[in-house]
């Protein structure tokens, strides 16, 4: 079976030493203007977190040389011909993808709620598992209160900032929120001159927040990551080279 | 950017780096689908096991442990 790290543009770089799963070699795997980054597994790659930090470890290697796509963790395909037919008949949307992404990297920036002290005690002394109902709904609008409370002072902390972000970064996209207490979600594509700059801004921003708002927001800023957001939805499908074999 | 050592996951500042990692690698990316494909099935499950114990530092933190270093962590 062939696992799918990234692609990138074919290019006539030497094709650099990067273990993957299993720790075996990343081979490049041309297919016309595009190139898969693929290595060799014997199995179905476990589910597990060593498997993804392998995956994760051999992309950003690949990212660090060339502009590339990163698949999504766990894919892996019997035969590289669909792959190759779909790379062929979307490949004017595959190299306008990765020149969106060239030169840039990815950073993540959140903001988060810290929940009030009385709830933090209760969740330390379990005294929230034995709430009665009324109590339970009473948290509940509390929680739900401290949210749209926050929520309108992060509008004020951070009006400008996302601003001043975008104008160093090629583009952006607000991620949706996975957790409650995670008010805020965005997704930079930064160019690497930028970075500094950019790093310089969410510190200060970081501490104006923090200061301004006594500790109950914080901005949390992650990366550089592969531009696994900045991938077009459904840029490598197989549906169409299916029903067509 | 990997080979620094993994640092403790107590903090939320940790922990939110993590969630970051599971939300980009597994739900993010080129996507391939079709019934050639070999989907790796328990994907879903790793995401939402890890998830789950990303609530609770005590258990990341061993989790981490566990990971023998090889966990890319950063934090701008």
């Amino acid at each position: 079976m062939i696992y799918l790290y990234a692609l990138y543009k074919t290019d006539f770089f030497p094709f650099p030493q990067i273990s993957g799963l299993g720790g075996v070699t990343l081979q490049p795997r041309p297919l016309g203007d595009v190139t898969l980054a693929v290595g060799e597994v014997a199995n179905t790659p476990s589910h597990s977190f060593s498997a993804l930090c392998e995956h994760e470890a051999a992309v950003e290697a690949l990212a660090a040389m060339r502009p590339i796509l990163p698949f999504r963790f766990g894919t892996v395909v019997a035969d590289l011909h669909p792959v190759a037919v779909a790379a062929k008949s979307r490949l004017t949307a595959i190299l306008a993808n990765l020149d969106r992404v060239s030169g840039c990297v990815e950073l993540g920036l959140s903001a988060r709620l810290a929940a009030p002290e009385a709830e933090r005690q209760d969740q330390r002394d379990g005294s929230a598992a034995a709430e009665t109902g009324r109590a339970y709904l009473e948290r509940l609008r509390r929680e739900a209160d401290a949210r749209s409370a926050g929520a309108q002072q992060l509008q004020a902390a951070v009006a400008g900032l996302d601003c001043r972000l975008l104008e160093l970064s090629r583009c952006r996209r607000r991620l949706p929120s996975d957790r409650p207490d995670r008010l805020w979600r965005t997704a930079y594509l930064v160019p690497w001159n930028a970075m500094p700059t950019f790093q310089m801004e969410v510190a200060a921003a970081e501490r104006a927040v923090a200061r301004e708002t006594a500790g109950r927001l914080s901005l949390l800023a992650s990366g550089p990551w592969p531009p696994y957001s900045f991938v077009k939805e459904d840029l490598l499908t197989l549906q169409q080279e299916l029903q067509s074999a | 950017m990997i080979s620094q050592p993994p640092p403790a996951i107590g903090t939320p500042v940790q922990r939110l780096v993590l969630a970051e990692l599971l939300d980009r690698a597994l739900t993010k990316g080129v996507v391939i689908r079709g019934d050639a494909v070999i989907s790796v099935a328990g994907v879903d499950l790793l995401y939402l096991g890890l998830k789950a114990i990303l609530a609770s530092s005590e258990t990341a933190a061993g989790l981490v442990e566990g990971a023998d270093g090889d966990l890319s962590l950063r934090s701008l």
